[in-house]
């Protein structure tokens, strides 16, 4: 009974944390579908900074498309920035698998000297937060001549060392019999990474690379840095430039955001459990 | 196996979202497109620029149906319209008769108008007598009035002067009574010698044998007398000192009264007469406005004895249309007209041709001048009122010529000197057979 009431109580406790983890979501996707009225009745005290307090109905009064309609059809900027945010998520995520998971696998199979140390240098500039490199990744984009360009965004995401981690520690879970014996059936290198490694690795590829969507796809800090011209910014910095007398737009604008990300964490959500729980095994 | 198959349908839905974005960025954009102005663009020719233009002309009389002007022709109110000669839309020229008015009713106004001249005459003749009686009169009057104003000034100058010489008088007698009071040595021997008490006492103590007490009294005798006899001194100085203050400040009053007393009549007199000379301009504008009557009496009667030389005829002053006839006969005439005529005046103007290539150079109200006789006769600063375009698509330039003599249909040349280079100074064409201006 008591076993009983505990589990009762903790999926209380559970359900009401998941409520708070989802509200923000759910009022998003509600207040997309309120008139623009409505909003601006809600959101007037903040809109015009009065003193009243805000009041918001978690449902609309009268659920409209329009905010949808108006985005989807008679706002072309917003597909510009979509799909500058599509290509440069793409582009990082395939310049980090042409990079980071040969890199993972050299760290997890091959010694050299000084790998400890490489190692250890990987994991403190995965720590370091952006501001701390921003300066001098802005110089080294200035010296380059990539300043105001995608390229100054894409090229130092494609080698960071996040990436590098998360498939490293994917690739150790692989056992080294398997590699042996691949070996003394006379694979090379090469072909034991291409079909043994990544296969295996999958898990700890998916994973980076999902998490790795995550990031890139909602970053703001790189391209609010490097990229000056408003027409290469990616949906992250577009929608905080939208005002308050649009408010409905970018509300529906934020749920657009959110489809792709659901989409790659629906496809990745394995693959995710499974690098998190990878990158937590030891040997 | 379900994994896989979600994991498909998951792959569809992304790829069908990206699909339905793609889709949605295409018609967005031609929306947008299709809302956007169009702009088209085409590279500019240079094209070679006159500053001046000169074109060959003629001048030549203007049709009179196009300028014309109301002329509303009035008559004397009170009189009554006899006959009226002409009707609406018939053309006049100058001397025609348009109406007749009675005669009687001219006779009548006339004599009316003697009638307020003579009076007005007479009246002025009045206002002149009366002017010259006047005048002297005024004059006389001025003479006495300042006379008057002199005496009186002079009696109350005599007067303020007797005040103040008493009052100085005063003053002077009490500053000589507080010289004269005795110092307090002298008022206190006095005194003493006066007392008997003391002159006794002073007796005693002077003895040779007198006693100390004796001696002692009289000293305290001589004390106590002393203050008294002080006091007594110094009020009697202060009522000669206030006395003497007094007696000043009345002498000051009195000469500040005589001043302002003497000024004060001054001006009196002095309104007096220009009370006076006020009276007399008044007179003046009764002349005046006597005069102005008999001028105009004098005017309506020169026009109704014209009308009567006439027998009551009135004719026009100038060409035109009759436009319209408002009273008919037997109608008293009032303060509006009778009839409205259509004046038509000769007008002369200069025509050219301008080519159609080179229209772009030319505005309306461009100043231009008109040169006649090879030069001789330039006619300046005259101004384009017209550009017509005529069948052969050219163009025709026309040129008012207003307050000009001319006599007769004369060829010459038109000369825009101050081209600017405008809008329609360099200009392109495009593919479409559209140009557009610089």
């Amino acid at each position: 009974m008591n076993h009983k009431l505990l589990r009762i109580f903790l999926d209380i406790i559970l359900l009401l944390l998941a409520v708070q983890v989802c509200m923000p979501v759910a009022l998003t996707v509600f207040a997309s579908l309120k008139s623009d009225w409505e909003l601006t009745d809600s959101l007037l005290p903040i809109l015009y900074q009065t003193e009243e307090k805000v009041h918001w109905r978690l449902l609309p009064a009268y659920p409209t498309m329009k905010n949808y309609v108006h985005l989807i059809f008679y706002t072309p900027q917003f597909f510009t920035v979509f799909w500058n945010s599509v290509k440069m998520t793409a582009l990082i995520l395939l310049g980090q698998a042409a990079v980071a998971v040969p890199a993972g696998w050299a760290f997890a199979r091959f010694s050299f000297p000084g790998k400890k140390i490489l190692l250890l240098l990987y994991t403190v500039l995965m720590l370091m937060p952006f501001q701390i490199t921003m300066l001098p990744s802005y110089l080294i984009m200035n010296r380059l001549g990539l300043m105001n360009t995608q390229a100054s965004v894409i090229i130092p995401a494609v080698f960071s060392t996040f990436p590098v981690f998360i498939t490293y520690r994917g690739f150790l879970a692989i056992p080294v019999e398997v590699i042996e014996a691949a070996r003394v059936d006379g694979a090379g290198e090469f072909t034991i990474f291409l079909h043994i490694g990544i296969p295996l690795g999958m898990s700890g590829i998916l994973s980076a690379f999902v998490l790795g969507f995550l990031e890139y796809w909602n970053m703001m800090e790189q391209p609010l840095a490097f990229i000056r011209d408003k027409s290469l910014w990616p949906m992250s910095l577009y929608l905080p430039e939208i005002g308050g007398n649009l408010a409905g737009s970018a509300l529906a604008a934020a749920v657009v955001i959110l489809i792709p990300a659901w989409f790659v964490f629906l496809l990745g959500r394995d693959y995710l459990e499974q690098g998190i729980a990878v990158s937590g095994m030891k040997e | 196996m379900d994994t896989n198959k979600n994991r498909k349908r998951v792959i569809y839905l992304f790829l069908g979202f990206l699909g339905f974005m793609l889709s949605c960025t295409l018609v967005s954009r031609g929306i947008y497109a299709s809302r956007m102005p169009q702009i088209k663009t085409g590279k500019p020719v240079m094209q070679r620029l006159k500053h001046k233009l000169e074109l060959p002309g003629v001048l030549e009389k203007k049709s009179s149906e196009i300028m014309s002007s109301r002329c509303p022709v009035y008559g004397q109110p009170g009189m009554r319209i006899e006959e009226i000669d002409v009707k609406a839309s018939d053309k006049v020229k100058k001397g025609d008769v348009l109406f007749r008015v009675n005669l009687e009713d001219v006779r009548k106004s006339l004599r009316k108008l003697e009638k307020t001249a003579c009076e007005a005459s007479q009246e002025k003749e009045d206002i002149k007598e009366q002017e010259r009686l006047s005048d002297s009169e005024w004059e006389r009057k001025k003479i006495q009035v300042r006379k008057r104003g002199q005496e009186d000034i002079q009696s109350a100058r005599q007067e303020q002067n007797i005040l103040v010489k008493r009052q100085k008088k005063q003053y002077l007698q009490a500053k000589k009574d507080l010289e004269k009071y005795p110092s307090w040595e002298q008022y206190f021997s006095e005194e003493a010698l006066q007392s008997e008490q003391y002159q006794e006492l002073q007796r005693e103590a002077g003895k040779a044998d007198a006693s100390a007490e004796k001696k002692s009294e009289f000293e305290n005798f001589v004390i106590r007398f002393r203050a008294a006899t002080r006091k007594e001194w110094e009020s009697g100085q202060q009522a000669l000192q206030k006395l003497e203050l007094e007696a000043h400040d009345s002498w000051m009053e009195a000469v500040e009264s005589r001043i302002n007393t003497l000024e004060k009549l001054r001006r009196e007199k002095k309104r007096e007469l220009e009370d006076m000379q006020r009276q007399n301009s008044n007179q003046e504008k009764g002349l005046q406005k006597q005069s102005e009557i008999i001028r105009q009496a004098r005017e309506e009667m020169g026009l109704y004895q014209k009308l009567l030389q006439e027998d009551g005829k009135v004719r026009c002053d100038m060409e035109g249309t009759v436009q319209e006839v408002r009273l008919g006969a037997g109608d008293l005439m009032s303060e509006g007209a009778v009839m409205v005529l259509t004046e038509v005046s000769d007008w002369w103007q200069f025509k050219a041709v301008l080519p159609a290539e080179q229209k772009k150079y030319i505005d309306r109200d461009l100043p231009v001048d008109l040169v006649f006789e090879d030069g001789q006769m330039i006619w300046e600063q005259m101004e384009i009122d017209r550009i017509q375009r005529t069948k052969a698509g050219d163009y025709r330039i026309v040129v008012d010529v207003k307050g000009k003599l001319a006599v007769r249909r004369v060829g010459g040349n038109v000369c825009c000197r101050d081209i600017q280079i405008g809008r329609a100074g360099i200009y392109f064409q495009m593919e479409t057979g559209n140009s557009g201006y610089v």
